[in-house]
Parts: structure tokens; sequence; C-alpha cells
């Protein structure tokens, strides 16, 4: 046997990256593990409450990067309230009085406070990147820390967080030596922004390669910005609206047309549409488009901008494009992998903008597809099976009929033979949204084809236990759960209590489940942390045991129940 | 003027098993520990002792930089290398892999041990625990209780990536 040095094993380390090969490596000896855990700088912790700050510090000393995520996926439709938790704050303290030098830091669904971006822009000497997706409890305030205090900043990338914006003065905070920027994102902003300190940081960040503003940056600043910046390669524009026949929009045609490594485009979140064909030279490189939240582009302009983005790989659109403009994508846009469909007016009256034909002329003429997420009016499934037939290669398929339990329009059947038709094509699918009419049979289908499934989410659907008990039994890789008003009880939910361990978590609202299922399961697994969030008036202890439980969520844990709590959660 | 003093130097290391070669000095200055014993003796007619490098790894690593040097200041020299390299690397099975890390790493040849240490860390990605003690010949010494916390800490708190993005 040979023997070999620390630093030797560490080299080799080094090139191990991902967390499944790294967390493999730990587990083949003790000094193995011992030389991993002081090298590993990347950490994914999918449920933040599953482990506690002390015992990450405990074991990655080296840590360097960390993502985490608090909020169940729920929360994206209001089903979590506010102060459910997923508070960062224990974390940054944590970190902050360890020896441990972040650089990077990326949340999902937590509340993030000024004090804890001012903590962090502080204390960590060399932070680098701070990437905050669908989070709140923060101001402009906050921003103006990290501006200010983190003097290697190479990335501030704020996607769809509530941000309560103090106005404008948070940009001047960037020192006049800070040149390191990468990626700067601030389009979720609502506020002003000191136009001039924008163009100023912009000048000096030769190393700048996405810039995503928000509304309140017109379209003579993106000019002068991208005069600056020709080297960008991602691209959000604020506020697109001009007179097309100004001088200040015949030079942004010329300093769009120097940009010629833009692969990816946003924004338009204000547009004037007669201002789009300054755009057409560019879209034959685009690869990411994303007009979801330009509204004010009609069908005809959406489809002709489309027309000139052949090598089109990912495309975000409002429901206005019509089936007739997913038919021009489909001829267009043959590298097409990913397709998401938002609704322009999910409260609307049925101006049906999508329904399954633009989905079908897409699964013929993109046969590369491998990720949906669909808003639609109406559904059939005969065009499910064709888009089964025609896309085998879904990874991602979440299906949103925006009214609940629709039937196929054409034959007033429930759903399930479309979706069954979906898992049993498609072995590779990981994620699955289900939507319409559907009764246990889908989920029949489901238990037996969906192999690789590791993310359900359910509404509306299902006749009773068996329902759930065929995807508990079958979904082998299920990670994630997320149920809401189905016709599932304490049956299914306590036959095989084992497996909520070998899960993430579980979300049911709505259902049947009662209070007295939720106290068994909790009994019997002690490893679960379970959770009732109850928004009504009533108190813990006049919640009867056979009352129904409006919102329960459970999850796996090494640190027992948490202590942050509010009063409408109880932890059972 | 003879003809000696235009032909290359060449240096004389001895291995392990004690074989001698003799290498172009070129090649031997490659060699990090070589190089150092080099400037610090420079008048020494010796063999270089190399008592952590068997014979055949030194003829293996001869053969490597022989071929590499042959590439030097071509035009196509990067392509070249990197196509040699994963040749190279595919020809060693597991045990080569391990002898040349070593071999590499006494020598102190800092590019070629990047290039092994890289193809050692592909040939673990993906693959079980028990594969890589078995590639490495090295024990288990946990505890049966030990390894499954370790493993319920890895599947609870620090399992990856979502592929769903959501």
């Amino acid at each position: 046997m040979n023997y070999f040095p620390d630093e030797v094993l560490e080299h080799v380390f080094d090139f191990i990256t991902s967390h499944k090969d790294r967390n493999s490596v730990s587990l083949v000896c003790k000094s193995w593990y011992r030389i991993e855990r002081y090298s590993r700088q990347r950490v994914f912790i999918g449920n933040c409450y599953s482990i506690s700050p002390e015992r990450l510090i405990a074991r990655f000393p080296g840590l360097k990067s960390l993502t985490l995520k608090g909020k169940p996926h729920f929360a994206d439709f209001n089903l979590v309230p506010h102060d459910w938790g997923g508070f960062v704050h224990p974390w940054i303290k944590a970190l902050a009085k360890s020896r441990i030098g972040l650089e990077e830091l990326r949340l999902k669904r937590m509340v993030v406070s000024d004090e804890s971006l001012e903590l962090l822009s502080k204390t960590f000497v060399n932070f680098r990147s701070l990437v905050l997706v669908s989070c709140e409890g923060f101001t402009t305030d906050g921003l103006a820390a990290i501006a200010a205090n983190c003097r290697f900043l190479k990335e501030l990338d704020l996607q769809e967080n509530e941000v309560d914006d103090h106005r404008g003065h948070w940009f001047s905070c960037f020192p006049e030596s800070c040149t390191t920027l990468v990626s700067l994102n601030f389009a979720c902003l609502k506020g002003e922004i000191n136009l001039g300190a924008l163009e100023r940081l912009v000048a000096r960040s030769p190393n700048l390669k996405s810039l995503k503003l928000n509304r309140a940056v017109p379209l003579d600043t993106l000019q002068k910005l991208l005069m600056r910046a020709p080297q960008l390669v991602d691209l959000g524009t604020g506020s697109y609206v001009h007179d097309p026949s100004s001088e200040v929009y015949s030079k942004l045609k010329s300093a769009i047309q120097r940009c010629k490594s833009i692969r990816s485009l946003s924004g338009f979140l204000e547009v004037a549409p007669r201002c789009m064909s300054a755009i057409y030279p560019i879209c034959g490189n685009l690869t990411f488009l994303n007009l979801s939240y330009a509204p004010g582009l009609r069908s005809t302009m959406l489809t002709k901008l489309i027309q000139h983005c052949k090598k089109l790989q990912r495309l975000w659109i409002l429901d206005c494009i019509g089936d007739k403009g997913l038919g021009v994508v489909a001829s267009t846009c043959k590298e097409l992998q990913e397709l998401r469909v938002f609704p322009s007016d999910p409260f609307g009256a049925g101006n049906a903008a999508v329904t399954e034909e633009g989905l079908v002329l897409i699964s013929a003429g993109c046969p590369k597809l491998n990720s949906l997420l669909y808003f639609c009016q109406q559904m059939t499934n005969a065009a499910l099976i064709t888009v089964a037939k025609n896309c085998p290669n879904f990874i991602r398929f979440r299906l949103c009929i925006l009214e609940p339990t629709k039937p196929d329009h054409v034959t007033n059947q429930p759903l399930d033979e479309g979706f069954g038709a979906i898992v049993q094509s498609c072995k590779g699918l990981k994620r699955l949204s289900l939507s319409g009419l559907l009764t246990d049979q889908v989920f029949l289908y489901i238990g037996m084809y969906a192999e690789q499934l590791e993310m359900l989410s359910i509404a509306f659907a299902g006749d009773g236990d068996e329902g759930m008990l065929y995807v508990l039994n079958g979904c082998k890789k299920l990670r994630k759960l997320e149920i809401r008003d189905c016709p599932f009880g304490n049956a299914a939910l306590l036959e095989d209590v084992g497996k909520y361990a070998t899960m993430r978590s579980l979300w049911m609202s709505s259902c049947e489940v009662t209070l007295e299922g939720c106290k068994i399961l909790a009994e019997r697994m002690p490893s679960l942390s379970v959770e009732i969030i109850n928004e009504s008036e009533q108190t813990e202890f006049s919640l009867g045991d056979r009352q129904k439980v409006d919102k329960m969520y459970l999850y796996r844990t090494l640190v027992g129940d948490r202590m942050d709590a509010p009063e409408f959660v109880w932890i059972l | 003027m003879s003809m000696d003093t235009v032909k290359t130097k060449k240096i004389t290391l001895r291995t392990a098993d004690k074989e001698e070669f003799e290498v172009d000095e070129a090649i031997a200055m490659e060699f990090g520990t070589v190089k150092s014993f080099l400037l610090e003796n420079p008048e020494s007619e010796d063999p270089i002792p190399l008592p952590n490098v068997s014979s055949k790894c030194l003829s293996t690593i001869i053969e490597y930089f022989t071929s590499h040097l042959a590439f030097r200041g071509s035009s196509s020299e990067e392509d070249e290398a990197k196509a040699y390299n994963e040749q190279f690397v595919k020809a060693q099975d597991n045990e080569s892999i391990k002898e040349l890390i070593l071999a590499a790493n006494y020598l102190d040849i800092k590019d070629m041990l990047d290039e092994l240490t890289q193809a050692a860390a592909d040939r673990l990605k993906n693959k079980s625990v028990e594969y890589a003690r078995r590639f490495f010949g090295v024990e288990n010494d946990f505890s049966p209780e030990e390894e499954a916390a370790l493993r319920e800490e890895h599947k609870w708190a620090f399992e990856g990536v979502d592929p769903d993005e959501d």
C-alpha cells in the first residue's frame, strides 16, 4: 500500500468539486475525512433548519461559499405567512464569530435584515459575491453597507426580492476604488437610482459581464452604459422607452451593435415597441431571452423579435405571445431547451392566450426541450400524449392550468392519461407540477414510472389516500413533496413514516390530515420537525385532535426543533 | 573544436531498484528536486540517487517529457500537449497513476503532478466510497455508528444542489 502524504491527497481533492463526491471522499477513512473537511470550500444547505451554523462551522472551517434556502416553495404562492422563519442572521452572526473567511453567500427565500448585511460587509474582508433570490426584510441601507464595505465585491445579484427602497443614495456608496464588479443585478428595486454614480461605476468596472437595471434607469442612460461596457455578456434593460426618431435612440442603436458578446437579454420593464428594432442586430447571438416582465410587448412584436433569435436555448415569455407566436418559436428556435410561459393576466376572464396547441407546436419543433413551465387556460390528454412522444427528454415539467380541476376541454375527462404519458416517456424527469382535473390514476402512473422524480407539486387532485400512497411508495428518489387542497388524510400520512427521513420535506395544506395524525407522526419520528401553521384565531389548546390541520410542514433535521418559530407555528 | 562540446549534457539518475538512467539535461531540469540538487552541486559527476522512484516510473516520466519537449516551440504546442496528456493518462492503470503521483510529488514536477492528480480525481468522480477505498488501498477505520452518522449528516444537511431550481 502506498503512503500518500496529506498534501498530495489534498491536491487530488482540489479537483473533486461536486458535493456528492466530496461526501463520498470524506467517508473513506478518518484521515481522509480530516483532510477533506479542512479543504471543502463550498457547501449547499437545502433547508436552513436541517443543521445549525455551529455544526457547519465545526465541520468545515475552510468554508468560503455558502448557499442556504429557507421558506418552503409554496411561499411563492403566498401560502407561508410572512414571519414564518428562515432568518439568516444567526448564520451570519455565527460565521462572524468564527474564523471563517466567507467569500460567497447565496440565499433563497430567507429573511435578511440590514443588520445582517452590515455585519456581513464589515466582517469578511474577502467577501466577493452576494446573491439574494426571493428574500425579504432588508432595505437599500443594507445594500449601501455592502457597497461601501466589500472592497473586492465581484457580484451583487438581487432576484425578485422584496426590498424597502429608501431611494437612490446607496449607489453612491460604492467607493472609487471599487473596480472589481463582474455582475450587478438590481432589477427588482423599485426606487430611483443615482444615475451618475451608476455610470461612473460601470465605467470603472472593466470586468463587468452582467448588468441588470431597474425601471428607474432610462434609455439614454442605457446608451451611455453600453458605450462604457461593450464587453457585456448578460444585459437587463430598465425602462426602454424613447422616441425612435431621436438622436439618443440612434446612438443607442450603434452602442448595441458594438455589444457583440451579449448572449442573454432581459428587462424591458417599460417598453416602447417601436424601439425594439435596435435589438435585432444582437438577437442572432442570444441564448437566453427573458421578456416575462415586458407586458408592453404584444404578440406581433414578440414574434418579429423571436424570428431573429435562431440560437435561443432558453425563452421566458408572457402568454400574450399566443399559440401562433409559439408556432414561430417552434419553427425558429431549434436549439430551445427551456421554455417558460407566464400568465399576463392570472385572474382574467380567460382571454385564451395560450392553449394546448401552442405547446404541441413547441414540442414538435424543439426536440431538445427539457424544461417547461407553462401557464395556460386549457389542456387535453391528446396534446400531452403528443408532447410526451415528441419530447422524451424532459427533466422539469410544470404545467399550470389556471382554473383548478379543469378537465380535458374536448373530452371532459381527467388529465390522468396525459400526465401518465409524460412520466412514462420522460425517464429522466426530476421535477413535476400537476394541474387540471386529476384522479388517483395519475398518481398510480407517477408511482409506477417516475423513477427519477425528486420534486412533485400537487394541487386540487386525487380521490383519496391511495393517491398519495402511490407516490410515497413508488417514487424512490422523492426529495420534496408539496400538496394543497387534496383529499389525502392520516392514513396516507402515517402508512410509512420512515419515508420522510429519506426526503427533505413535505408540505400539506387544506388536506384531510388532522392534528391527531400529525401528533402521531411527530411521536413516531423524533428526527422530523413537524410544524403546524395555524393562522386562525384558535390557540394551541382549543384545536381538537380531530380537527383538520390547515397547514403542515415537516422536514428532517439533525438539530431538533427550531427556537425561532413565531406564535402561530407549533412544533409538535 | 571537438564534437563533444556541442553534445547535450547528460545527467545520470539512479532509481530505487538501482537502475541508472542517462537523461538529457533539459529533461532532468524539469524535475524540481534534481534541479535544486544540480544548482547546489554543479560540479558533481556522480549519479543522482532517487530512492523513492522505481525504474518503471522513471522511464514513463522520461517518455512523457521527451514527447513534451518535442512539442515545445511548435505552433500547435498547446493542442498537441493536451491531446498527448489525454492519451497518456488514459493508458495508465490505477496502480500506475498512484505510483506516478508519488514519484511526481517526490521529484517536484508541478505540471505533471497537476495532470496526474486531476486524472486520479476524475477516476473517483461519481464512484462509491468502497471504490475510493479500493483505489487507494485504504482501510475503513470508522465504526458502523460513526459511518452511519456521517452518511445521515451528508444526506440531510449537505446533500448537494437541487436540480429543480425552484
